[in-house]
């Protein structure tokens, strides 16, 4: 173990062993999540070339993750489209201690990809079927090509490197529309660390031609989904500043404070403040339009700048509590107790994250054991796509529609009230834009309560009440 | 130090003011929105200890808001000098060592050794060296006690005072005397400079010749801070008094076991001036090991209490303003024992009970604190001009935080005179372990709050993720520093030696006396003590070897013979190189004491030259940065002996310290002129390897007893290959030295 090489490359798979193994072993912590739906059903339309009703709100190309998340479903269920990210997750692990070791060295990439796969977010988001994680693993790979493209010594590398970053980037951007916030920054950087010129024809102009090409030609309108989603998140999402700055600051707080102590690094300050700039457009975002929606799983996307920078945070920290001994020992241990720390923190907010968003295991059983195929479920959440894809090999006749379809007869696809033969009420949680008492005329006498299952989060307890025919 | 020369001085002090700012405010932030109501002793503790933060700081950029720098004026003549050396149970080797720099002082004077001891050993040697020897029948006093009955004895105008390990050089009291023309200066000060920089209280980095020392930052920019509010004081030692001022104030102050500082605030309150002669003029021996800093930080803080109960000097009559601001900094600072006690004890409080000494640690919060604590401590740095360094000021207030909370039973008993405790120098006694008993509690206790509060957090018993975060990074922290003292320490207890080691590159010839009698070199003493030297040879020594030296010092050679007592060696370029540790079994007494003052007043200085005991702060960095550096080759450490042959045919040893490509640097006894065409023989074992060069620049060392010049050498064209051979044998050199 004496070769530093061979130690790295150990130090690395227990790495990406450790991530693969929390992974794997609480795969099915939750019942899919409406995105992990939405996405696959998506998916599978385009796939088969169904019509795709939902496809013009998607906030991401419906041709990039819905397509792979599809693909993982039809092998493994959810399971399967789940491990698809399992699998970005560990490469963007990987792209991190790259960034990490070309910009400062193998110890700092080691303890980038270990800080990465201790975050909370980042185990989340392996097992969670969304956007999120194949996004953040292109904005990953294409950073690691623009930082890698310094060292290659053919100049004709070098330009390989940065167009591929572009390209990496473009599709960072279309996977999830949320992406090129970053892209003025990283624009800038590459214009800094490889002149105006290299920068201009290697980088910023096949990216913006992708983009432009993308824009124009995309069969779904990009422009006005983003616009009406914004729209829409601002409108349902809006919270005080304060609520948001403290909400905000519960996600990103470790990685920053760890990646401040990165900026007070003798050698390497400057980078860790150009890492931390470079992480910082989402939060601004976030704070500025005061929309609180996903803001704890989009910090993934800060998180791949703000890592290499915390990881020097934490070396520094190493050193400053070893109080600079020059004993290797004494550091060491040090190193390794701020990773236990952060090693912890992320455990709990994993455990956190897994509860966040409603198990509703509960309500699918029940629909296994008393629905029927051809039966109509009314909800008040989004739209039951939830409930359609955990049932569609049981009941694939089933519809679920809105409870807002069924009330408002001047709605195009309003229905009598009569074909509905449950109503799922998620008022806490999935219905709290449409409160099922203000559609109590709907049940009338007809639908009474059959069960309401209390969930539990980890932040409180919503419920799921179901209403059935007499 | 020329602090007139300093960068960034406006900026600094902006920066303190800012910091002063921001702290008022986040002061009054914090005690108007964040004291935590159900944990209201808990919350006032750790406030009161940032007050106490804030009040320290404050005086301490009021004392160094501008530091002086004196120039010495020209000496007065005719003037009458006693120099005392007061002594209680410090070993005559020690003391020998001073009284022979006492009596090598150029201006006339008088040495009288003040012997608390009543020693007949201390007699005879004051009777062998020709000084005085004063011994009292009671003790009253103490050390004040002690030199005011010295000043019974004497008649001269101005006593100098030395501790009893302090030894001056040559030309102190010329340097301090001329401040006197000023009829109102009462005493100039000089700082207290320590020789033996692998003490206690010494960190040394020797790649980049940086010392950091715990005192530092007192003699370089405190005591010029306040002398420029008229406010440096007296600390017992290095010091030159007018008789006149002592009589004035009824002689040294015996109210308290530190009589220096009572001693200057009664000179200061008769309206007397100070001086502080920032110029390192004597060189002592700083604490060894953690208990001798102990016992003299014990002194001192129960001393201060005394004064600060019975002389106030808020409230002494005669004081100005910035006086008493001063002296008041100098008093209050052992509180810092209960300071530091808060602040290692919240982390484990926070960690095991969940409890927090404030409302919340949010967003918030850290917006609040952050911006004050960073630019607190960018201020600070500042305004230390380089003698700060934070992290080891932590680390020696981990170390004394116990025994300045033992300090405040002072408080509790002000009118109970301690016993006045000599601090032990040079005794390389190992030090108790039960003194790193509260950084040992401090380290365990910090550690097993941090695992309770994780293994809750993981086991989901807890929610208070970030808090846990945050405070098991400051336990760690404080976890850091307590170790670092114990290492330290315990490094320390294994590292005693006989005699403290000086550094230097003096060449010796030495012959072995065994069956290869004929078997001579010329090499190089890396370090020196009276007992031995440290010897590298480019040749094959065996430990037990015996060995008849010359040791060439400046101007005198000297005579030992030794015995090899440990030895390592390393083979390069087909040389081997050895560095051995030689004790002297036989070295006359007259070389003996040349080779102690050789030691005291040449090698200390030279040795102490090569290092730097500040670093540059961020301001001055940042200023620094533009100005162009000329590149240089790069040097490799040589320690090669050389015969030195000028042009007129003038012979001489002397040694190349470091050598480049292009060049070298010589330590020469000659006295070369730069222009003069040199040839080098350079010994490597029997081999020599003659280079030409010419010289090109020169730094004298200032001694008139044992002159020395440090010569940079160019060497002339043709001479790479030969170059290229010493450098191979440098390499090893540099590692052998490095082990």
């Amino acid at each position: 173990m004496n070769n530093p090489t061979a130690w790295a490359r150990t130090a690395l798979s227990g790495i990406i062993a450790y991530g693969l193994l929390i992974s794997v072993a609480r795969m099915d912590y939750n019942s899919v999540f409406v995105d992990e739906a939405y996405d696959i059903t998506i998916g599978h339309q385009v796939l088969t070339g169904q019509p795709c009703s939902r496809c013009p709100y998607a906030t991401g190309s419906v041709y990039v993750h819905p397509v792979a998340a599809a693909f993982g479903d039809s092998v493994g269920g959810l399971y399967g489209a789940r491990m698809m990210n399992v699998w970005l997750g560990l490469g963007l692990a990987l792209l991190i201690y790259g960034v990490g070791r070309v910009l400062f060295d193998v110890k700092t990439g080691l303890i980038a990809a270990a800080l990465f796969m201790c975050s909370g977010q980042t185990l989340y988001l392996m097992k969670l079927a969304t956007y999120d994680m194949m996004a953040a693993f292109l904005l990953g790979l294409s950073f690691f090509l623009v930082v890698v493209a310094g060292r290659r010594v053919p100049r004709r590398a070098d330009a390989l490197a940065l167009v591929c970053g572009a390209v990496a980037l473009f599709l960072a951007s279309i996977t999830k529309y949320l992406v090129p916030v970053f892209v003025p920054f990283l624009v800038i950087y590459v214009w800094c660390r490889y002149g105006a010129r290299r920068a201009i024809l290697l980088f910023t102009l096949p990216l913006a031609l992708l983009l432009a090409v993308y824009a124009y030609f995309a069969v779904f309108p990009v422009l006005s989904a983003v616009t009406d989603q914004v729209a829409d998140i601002r409108r349902t999402s809006y919270v005080p500043f304060s609520t948001l700055s403290d909400w905000t600051f519960r996600w990103v707080a470790m990685g920053y404070l760890l990646a401040v102590f990165g900026a007070f690094h003798e050698r390497h300050g400057r980078t860790a403040i150009m890492l931390i700039v470079l992480s910082v457009p989402l939060v601004v975002l976030h704070l500025v339009t005061q929309s609180e929606q996903s803001v704890n799983k989009n910090v993934i996307f800060s998180f791949v700048f703000l890592t290499p920078a915390a990881a020097l945070g934490v070396d520094h920290l190493g050193n400053l509590f070893s109080m600079r001994s020059g004993r290797g020992a004494t550091k060491t241990f040090f190193t390794v107790a701020v990773l236990v720390v952060v090693w912890a923190y992320g455990i709990h907010t994993l455990r956190w994250l897994e509860k966040q968003y409603p198990d509703v295991t509960p309500v699918i059983e029940f629909f296994q054991e008393k629905g029927h195929d051809g039966m109509t479920v009314a909800m008040n959440g989004w739209d039951g796509v939830l409930y359609q894809y955990a049932l569609r090999s049981r009941f694939p006749n089933a519809r679920f529609v809105h409870v807002t379809d069924v009330s408002d007869p001047g709605h195009h696809r309003g229905l009598p009230r009569e074909t509905v033969d449950f109503v799922v009420c998620e008022d806490l949680y999935y219905g709290k834009q449409h409160p099922c008492a203000d559609y109590r005329y709907i049940f009338g006498t007809d639908l009474k309560l059959l069960r309401n299952f209390e969930i539990e989060h980890s932040w409180g307890v919503t419920d799921a009440r179901i209403f059935g025919r007499r | 130090m020329d602090f007139s020369s300093l960068k960034g001085e406006r900026l600094r002090r902006l920066a303190a003011v800012a910091s002063m700012l921001v702290t008022v405010y986040y002061l009054y932030w914090r005690v108007t929105q964040t004291l935590n109501p159900d944990a209201r002793f808990f919350s006032w503790a750790l406030y009161g200890a940032e007050v106490f933060g804030a009040i320290t700081t404050f005086l301490f950029f009021f004392s160094v808001w501008r530091p002086t720098t004196r120039k010495s004026p020209p000496p007065l003549e005719g003037r009458t000098v006693d120099v005392f050396v007061p002594t209680l149970s410090e070993s005559t080797t020690v003391l020998r060592k001073t009284v022979l720099a006492c009596n090598d002082l150029k201006y006339p004077h008088r040495t009288l050794v003040l012997d608390d001891g009543n020693r007949p050993e201390v007699r005879a040697l004051c009777e062998e060296l020709g000084c005085v020897y004063l011994a009292r029948t009671s003790h009253e006093g103490a050390k004040a006690g002690n030199l005011n009955f010295g000043l019974q004895h004497s008649t001269a105008e101005f006593i100098t005072v030395f501790d009893a390990d302090h030894a001056p050089l040559p030309h102190l009291i010329d340097r301090l005397i001329g401040y006197f023309a000023d009829e109102k200066v009462a005493f100039v000060q000089t700082p207290q400079e320590f020789y033996n920089i692998d003490s206690f209280q010494h960190r040394v980095d020797k790649e980049h010749k940086y010392i950091w020392g715990e005192q530092y930052l007192f003699f370089s920019l405190i005591q010029p801070g306040r002398d420029r509010w008229n406010a440096a004081y007296f600390v017992g030692s290095c010091a030159m008094l007018r008789r006149r001022a002592l009589d004035d104030v009824g002689g040294f102050a015996t109210a308290s076991i530190t009589e220096d500082m009572l001693t200057s605030i009664h000179i200061h309150a008769k309206g007397w001036r100070s001086v502080y002669h920032n110029e390192n003029l004597a060189y002592g021996i700083a604490a060894e090991t953690i208990e001798p800093f102990h016992i003299q930080r014990l002194r001192w803080g129960i001393g201060g209490w005394q004064i600060f109960f019975k002389k106030n000097p808020l409230f002494v009559r005669g004081l100005t303003l910035p006086q008493r601001l001063c002296y008041f900094a100098s008093l209050i600072y052992p509180v810092e024992g209960l300071q530091k006690l808060i602040f290692y004890v919240t982390p484990p409080v926070v960690l095991f009970t969940g409890v927090l000494p404030m409302r919340a640690l949010d967003v918030n919060y850290l917006l609040h604190f952050v911006p004050y604590y960073a630019l607190s401590l960018f201020a600070f740095n500042e305004m230390g001009r380089g003698f700060g360094g934070n992290i080891m000021l932590e680390q020696f207030s981990m170390g004394k935080f116990a025994t300045y909370l033992r300090t405040t039973g002072g408080i509790f008993r002000p009118r109970r005179g301690p016993r006045f405790h000599v601090t032990p120098k040079g005794e390389h006694k190992p030090a108790p372990y039960g003194l790193v008993a509260p950084q040992t509690t401090v380290l365990a206790v910090s550690l097993c709050a941090i695992i309770f509060a994780l293994v809750q957090l993981v086991l989901g018993r807890r929610n208070d993720d970030f808090i846990i975060a945050v405070n098991s990074l400051w336990a760690l922290y404080n976890s850091g520093l307590g170790l670092a003292i114990i290492q330290h320490d315990l490094k320390k207890l294994v590292q005693r030696r006989e005699s403290i080691r000086i550094e230097d590159a003096v060449p010796v010839l030495y012959r072995k006396t065994g069956a290869d009698s004929n078997h001579a070199r010329l090499a190089v003493a890396d370090d020196l003590t009276k007992k031995g030297l440290s010897m590298l040879s480019i040749d094959e020594i065996g430990v037990g070897e015996e060995v008849a030296l010359q040791i060439v010092l400046p101007a005198r050679t000297l005579l030992a013979d030794g015995k090899v007592i440990r030895g390592k060696s390393k083979a390069t370029d087909g040389r081997t190189i050895s560095r051995v540790g030689v004790s002297f079994t036989e070295m006359p007494a007259g070389q003996a004491d040349t080779m102690s003052r050789y030691l005291a007043e040449s090698a200390v200085t030279k040795f102490m030259g090569e290092y730097t005991t500040r670093y540059q702060t961020y301001v001055e960095r940042k200023m620094s940065r533009s100005e162009k550096r000329r590149k240089r080759a790069e040097r490799f450490v040589a320690y090669l002996p050389v015969a030195i042959r000028t042009e007129n045919d003038e012979f001489s040893y002397g040694v190349l310290k470091n050598v480049s490509e292009s060049g070298a640097m010589l330590v020469s006894r000659d006295l070369l002129t730069p222009g003069d065409q040199v040839m080098l023989d350079v010994a490597l074992g029997e081999e020599r390897i003659a280079l030409a060069g010419v010289v090109v620049r020169i730094l004298e060392h200032q001694s008139d007893e044992f002159p020395e010049m440090f010569v940079g050498i160019r060497f002339n064209e043709g001479e790479a290959e030969k170059v290229e051979s010493v450098l191979a044998v440098c390499e090893g050199v540099g590692e052998l030295l490095s082990e």
